[in-house]
C-alpha cells in the first residue's frame, strides 16, 4: 500500500494566459480512495496524468511513499489508469488485453493466466476470457478495463472518468464493484468525477478543485457541513445564502441572529448558509413564515421554493408534510446545521 | 420511380462504362490471347501464347523482375511511412507544414517523380556532380549506377517517391486519432516505448498498411512509364515487354503480348481477392 | 531528468526525420527547375550556362501549345463526363443500401487497381473498326476507364457524409426536385465535388500510355510530348515541360489546403 504526496503541483502550458494546475498540495493515505471531483475543465484530469507521469509538472512534485518519482517515466511508475473510453486493445481477446500489462512485466505464462482468472472472477465476468474484445457491453468492457489496470498490482490506482459513458443504472452497480475491488485489493486509488453523488458514494475523501486550484479537501460530510467557501456549498447543492455578519461566534441577518457554536471566533463580513434540510417545520416564536411560491414532489421528500422577506429560498421537508401553492409554511432553522462562509461580491 | 430500381438507374451510365470499355476491353484481349484471329481465318482458340510465353525465359525473368520491383518500392515504402508516420503523430511546432510536406507527393504525377530521379541520380546527374565537387567520386563512372541498371534502383526510388505518402498519411491519420489514446493506456500499464510499437501501434496500423499497399504494389507490378523512363535494357518489365511485343511489326506476336498483359491484370486480381479474403477473416 | 532527456532524443530524432523529409520531397524539383533554365549543363558543374531557350520554346513552339491544348481540351472533357455519370453512381452506393452493393463497389473501383494495358490493348481492335483510335474521341473514352474510380470514390465520401434530411424539408416546404438539387444539395456537396474533379482532372492529365496506345500518332497529349524531349535528351526542354505538367498539382495542393487528403483529422493533431 503507496502513500501518495503531491507538492505545490503546478501545470502552464506554454501560451496559455492561465495555469490549468496551481499549487496543489494533497496527501493520501495508503489505501484510500479518494475522489478528485469538480466541474469540466478545472484541472483534475490534469493533475491525474501528472501522478501518472503521463504529463511533466511545470514545478512541484509526486511522492509514493516519501519518495519523488518526478524521474521515473510512467511506464515504470506502476501506476495503472483507466480512461472514460475502455480502450481494450481490439486486437487482443479479454484475457489478453487482461493480462497485457504481465506481459509486458515478462510475467510466466501459467502465472498470467491464473492471475488473470482471478480477476475475471473479482469483476463478476469469470470465464471470459476468450473472449473477443470487441463483442462486450459498455459496461462490461469497462470491467475488463478494470480488471487489467488492476491485475498488475499497481502502487496507484487512477480513474479518470470511468463511469460517465455508462447508463444510470449501470453506473450505481459499477461504483458499488469499484468500492467493493478497492477495499479487497487495498490500493492506493484516485478517482476524477465531475458528479458528485458519485464522489460522495464512493470516497473515503473528496478533493474538490476549481480552475486548477484544490478549494477544500475531506470526508464527503464536510462538503455538506462545512464548506469552506459559497461556491462549493452550491456546488454541493446549496442554494440558500443570506448576507450577514458574524461577530464571535454570532451571526446576525435579517432573518434573525444565530449563535453557532461550530463557528470559530471571527469579526466579518458572511453569509449565512442555510442547508434546504437544515429546517423544521415549527410554530414557535423564533419561527419565520414564508409563503409557497412552487413544489417539486421528489418522492421521499418535497422541495419547496419559498418567498421569504422578498427573496427566493429552497427548503426541503418531508413527503408528509405537503403544502400548496400560496400557502405559508411556519418553520425555523435548525441552528446545528447552519454554517457560515465568507461574504466574497465576486462568488 | 421504382424505389427498389433507383440505385441501378443511377449506377447505369457508370455500369455502361465499366462493362463495355473495361471489362469489354479485358475480353476481347483475352480471346487475342486465345489465338482468335478471325482476320486470317481462324476461328478457333487454344492456348499456344500463354505456352509460349512461359517457356519464354526474358518473360519469366520479367515476371520475376516486375515482382521484385513491386515489392521493394512497396516494402520500402512501409518502412519509410511507418517511421515518418511515427514521428509526426505527436502535436510540436510546426507540424502543419510537415504534414503537408508529407503528403505532398501524393497528386503528382509519377512522371515528374521520374524525370526528378533521372535528372539526380544518372552517373552524371545532380547527386553524381555533387560527390565529384566533395571529392568523393572523380568521374562520372565512379558513382554508382543507379538509373538504367538491372537492380532497377532508380524506378524503386521513383515508385518511393509516390508510394511512401500514400501509405504514411492513411497511417498517421490512424495513429493520431486511436493512436495515442491506446498510447497512454499502454503506457499505464508499463509498456515501454518499443512494447507500445510491437504490440500495439503496430496492429492498428496494419489495416490502413495493407489496404494501401496492394495498390502500390498492383500499380508497381503494372508500371510502365517510370520503368521505361529509367530502366535499363535488361531485365524489362513485364508492361515494357508486353507492349514492345504489341508494337512488334510482326503481327504474329500479338497473342503473345495479349497473354502477357493478362497475366498482369490476373496476379492483381488474384491479390486483391486474396486481400479482401484476408481482412475478412480477420474481422 | 531522465524523462526529459528521453523527451529531448525524441525531438532531435524527429528534427532529423524532418530535414531528411523536406529533403527528399523537395529537392527533385531543383534540377528539374535548374535544367529549363539552362542551355548547356554538363558535368561536373553544379550551375549551368544559363539560358531562357528552353521556356521561349515552350511558350512559342506550335507542337507544344497544341500539346497543352489537347491536355487541357481531353482532361477537361474526361472530368466533365466522369462528373456526369460519377454524380448519380456515387449517390446510389453512398446514400443507398441495396442487393450486390458490395459487388458494384468494387467493380467500380477495379479500373483504378488494376492496371489497364489489358484493356488499351484489348479495345484497341474494336476502337478501330469503330474509328475511335488514332482519335481524341478513342482517348477520352479510354481515359474514363481510370478517372470514373476516381470521381466514384470522392464522391461517394462526399454523399455519405451528407444528410438526406435537408432534401427532404425543401421538399416539404414546396421545392420541386429540380431547385432543390440546384439549391440545397449543390452547395452541401459543391467542395467534395471540386476536390473529386481537380483528382479526377489531374488523372487523365497524367494518362501516358493509354493515351500512347488510343491516340496514335494524332493525339500528343503532354506526357507523351515530356517523354520524347526526355528520350532525345533535350533536358532543358523537358524541364520546362515537366514544370507545366506539375502546375495542375500544384494548384490543387495549394489551392485547396482545406479539403486536400480529404481527412481532416491528419491535421487534427494540431489541437
Amino acid at each position: 500500500m503507496t502513500k501518495l504526496q503531491l507538492i505545490n503541483l503546478t501545470k502552464h502550458y506554454s501560451g496559455a494566459p492561465e495555469p490549468s494546475v496551481k499549487d496543489f498540495n494533497l496527501t493520501v493515505e495508503p489505501g484510500e480512495l479518494v475522489a478528485f471531483l469538480g466541474p469540466s475543465g478545472c484541472g483534475k484530469t490534469t493533475v491525474l496524468k501528472m501522478i501518472s507521469g503521463l504529463l511533466l509538472p511545470t514545478e512541484g512534485d509526486v511522492l509514493f511513499n516519501d519518495e519523488s518519482v518526478i524521474e521515473i517515466p510512467p511506464e515504470k511508475r506502476e501506476v495503472s489508469m483507466v480512461f472514460q473510453k475502455p480502450l481494450l486493445f481490439p486486437h487482443m481477446n479479454v484475457g489478453e488485453n487482461i493480462g497485457f500489462g504481465l506481459r509486458m512485466r515478462k510475467q510466466k505464462k501459467d502465472e498470467i493466466k491464473v492471475k488473470v482468472n482471478n480477476m475475471l472472477e473479482l469483476v463478476r465476468l469469470k470465464g471470459y476470457a476468450d473472449r473477443k474484445s470487441t463483442e462486450l457491453s459498455g459496461g462490461q468492457e469497462q470491467r475488463i478495463s478494470l480488471a487489467r489496470g488492476l491485475v498488475i498490482e499497481p502502487r496507484i490506482f487512477l480513474l479518470d472518468e470511468p463511469l460517465s459513458a455508462l447508463d444510470a443504472s449501470l453506473r450505481i452497480e459499477m461504483r458499488e464493484l469499484i468500492r467493493k475491488i478497492q477495499r479487497h485489493m487495498k490500493v492506493t486509488t484516485i478517482c476524477v468525477t465531475h458528479d458528485q453523488e458519485e464522489a460522495v458514494m464512493l470516497a473515503d475523501k473528496i478533493a474538490l478543485m476549481f480552475d486548477g486550484k484544490l478549494q477544500q479537501y475531506g470526508v464527503p460530510e464536510v462538503f455538506y457541513e462545512r464548506p469552506k467557501t459559497k461556491r462549493i456549498a452550491e456546488f454541493f447543492g446549496c442554494t440558500n445564502f443570506v448576507k450577514g455578519t458574524q461577530k464571535g461566534r454570532t451571526v446576525a441577518t435579517k432573518l434573525g441572529a444565530y449563535t453557532l457554536d461550530q463557528l470559530d471566533d471571527d469579526n466579518r463580513e458572511v453569509y449565512l448558509v442555510v442547508r434546504p434540510e437544515a429546517v423544521e417545520v415549527s410554530d414557535g416564536a423564533d419561527s419565520l413564515k414564508a409563503k409557497v411560491k412552487s413544489r417539486i414532489f421528489m418522492g421521499t421528500h418535497v422541495r419547496y421554493i419559498i418567498d421569504l422577506f422578498g427573496k427566493e429560498y429552497q427548503i426541503t421537508l418531508e413527503s408528509a408534510t405537503l403544502y400548496k401553492e400560496g400557502d405559508i409554511i411556519s418553520f425555523r432553522l435548525l441552528k446545528e446545521r447552519l454554517w457560515a462562509v465568507p461574504y466574497d461580491d465576486n462568488i | 420511380m421504382d424505389e427498389k430500381n433507383k440505385p441501378w438507374l443511377l449506377l447505369l451510365p457508370a455500369l455502361l462504362v465499366i462493362v463495355f470499355l473495361f471489362l469489354g476491353g479485358i475480353l476481347f484481349c483475352i480471346v487475342q490471347s486465345l489465338n482468335y484471329q478471325p482476320i486470317i481465318g481462324k476461328t478457333t482458340i487454344d492456348l499456344e501464347a500463354y505456352r509460349s510465353i512461359f517457356t519464354e525465359r526474358t518473360f519469366l525473368v520479367s515476371l520475376v523482375y516486375s515482382f521484385y520491383i513491386a515489392f521493394g518500392a512497396t516494402f520500402l515504402s512501409i518502412v519509410t511511412a511507418i517511421i515518418i508516420a511515427m514521428a509526426l503523430r505527436k502535436t510540436f511546432i510546426g507540424k502543419s507544414i510537415a504534414v503537408f510536406t508529407f503528403q505532398f507527393p501524393i497528386p503528382i504525377p509519377h512522371i515528374v517523380s521520374g524525370v526528378a530521379i533521372l535528372m539526380l541520380f544518372t552517373q552524371s546527374g545532380f547527386i553524381s556532380r555533387i560527390f565529384n565537387m566533395m571529392g568523393i567520386a572523380e568521374s562520372p563512372s565512379s558513382f554508382p549506377e543507379l538509373v538504367f541498371d538491372p537492380m532497377g534502383v532508380g524506378i524503386i526510388l521513383a515508385l518511393l517517391w509516390k508510394f511512401m505518402p500514400f501509405i504514411g498519411v492513411s497511417v498517421l491519420a490512424l495513429l493520431q486519432t486511436s493512436g495515442l489514446v491506446y498510447e497512454e493506456q499502454a503506457t499505464s500499464l508499463g509498456a515501454n516505448s518499443w512494447q507500445r510499437f510491437r504490440y500495439v501501434l503496430l496492429p492498428i496500423m496494419k489495416p490502413a498498411i495493407m489496404s494501401t499497399s496492394i495498390l502500390t504494389f498492383a500499380y508497381g507490378f503494372g508500371a510502365y512509364e517510370l520503368p521505361f523512363l529509367l530502366g535499363g535494357v535488361y531485365p524489362k518489365t513485364l508492361a515494357i515487354v508486353a507492349f514492345e511485343r504489341y508494337n512488334n511489326v510482326d503481327l504474329t506476336y500479338r497473342p503473345e503480348s495479349m497473354a502477357m498483359s493478362i497475366v498482369i491484370t490476373i496476379f492483381v486480381v488474384s491479390l486483391i481477392l486474396l486481400y479482401r479474403k484476408m481482412a475478412t477473416q480477420n474481422s | 531528468m531522465a524523462c526529459i532527456k528521453k523527451k529531448n532524443q525524441n525531438n532531435i530524432t524527429r528534427k532529423i526525420i524532418l530535414v531528411l523529409l523536406y529533403t527528399w520531397t523537395f529537392v527533385p524539383f531543383i534540377p528539374i527547375l535548374i535544367w529549363s533554365f539552362s542551355l548547356r549543363w554538363n558535368y561536373p558543374n553544379l550551375i549551368p550556362e544559363f539560358s531562357l531557350r528552353a521556356w521561349k520554346y515552350v511558350f512559342t513552339q506550335k507542337n507544344i501549345i497544341s500539346s497543352l491544348f489537347s491536355s487541357i481540351l481531353i482532361s477537361s472533357v474526361v472530368t466533365a463526363i466522369s462528373l456526369a455519370i460519377g454524380l448519380p453512381a456515387a449517390k446510389a452506393l453512398g446514400m443507398y443500401k441495396f442487393k450486390g452493393k458490395k459487388l458494384i463497389s468494387t467493380l467500380v473501383t477495379l479500373p483504378a487497381i488494376v492496371p489497364l494495358l489489358a484493356v488499351a490493348m484489348g479495345i484497341q481492335v474494336v476502337f478501330i473498326k469503330l474509328g475511335l483510335s488514332d482519335s481524341i474521341y478513342g482517348v477520352v473514352l479510354i481515359h474514363l476507364v481510370p478517372v470514373m474510380p476516381y470521381m466514384i470514390m470522392n464522391l461517394s465520401s462526399v454523399y455519405e457524409a451528407y444528410n438526406p434530411e435537408f432534401e427532404q424539408q425543401a421538399r416539404v416546404l414546396g421545392a420541386n426536385a429540380f431547385t432543390t438539387f440546384y439549391k440545397i444539395t449543390i452547395p452541401a456537396i459543391l467542395p467534395g465535388i471540386i476536390v473529386a474533379s481537380m483528382f479526377s482532372f489531374i488523372v487523365s492529365w497524367s494518362q501516358y500510355l493509354l493515351t500512347l496506345i488510343i491516340g496514335g500518332a494524332s493525339t500528343k497529349t503532354l506526357p507523351l510530348l515530356l517523354f520524347a524531349f526526355l528520350n532525345s535528351g533535350d533536358y532543358a526542354i523537358g524541364g520546362a515541360i515537366c514544370i507545366i505538367f506539375v502546375l495542375p498539382a500544384l494548384i490543387l495542393l495549394f489551392g485547396s489546403p482545406k479539403y486536400f487528403a480529404g481527412t481532416k483529422s491528419v491535421r487534427g493533431g494540431e489541437v
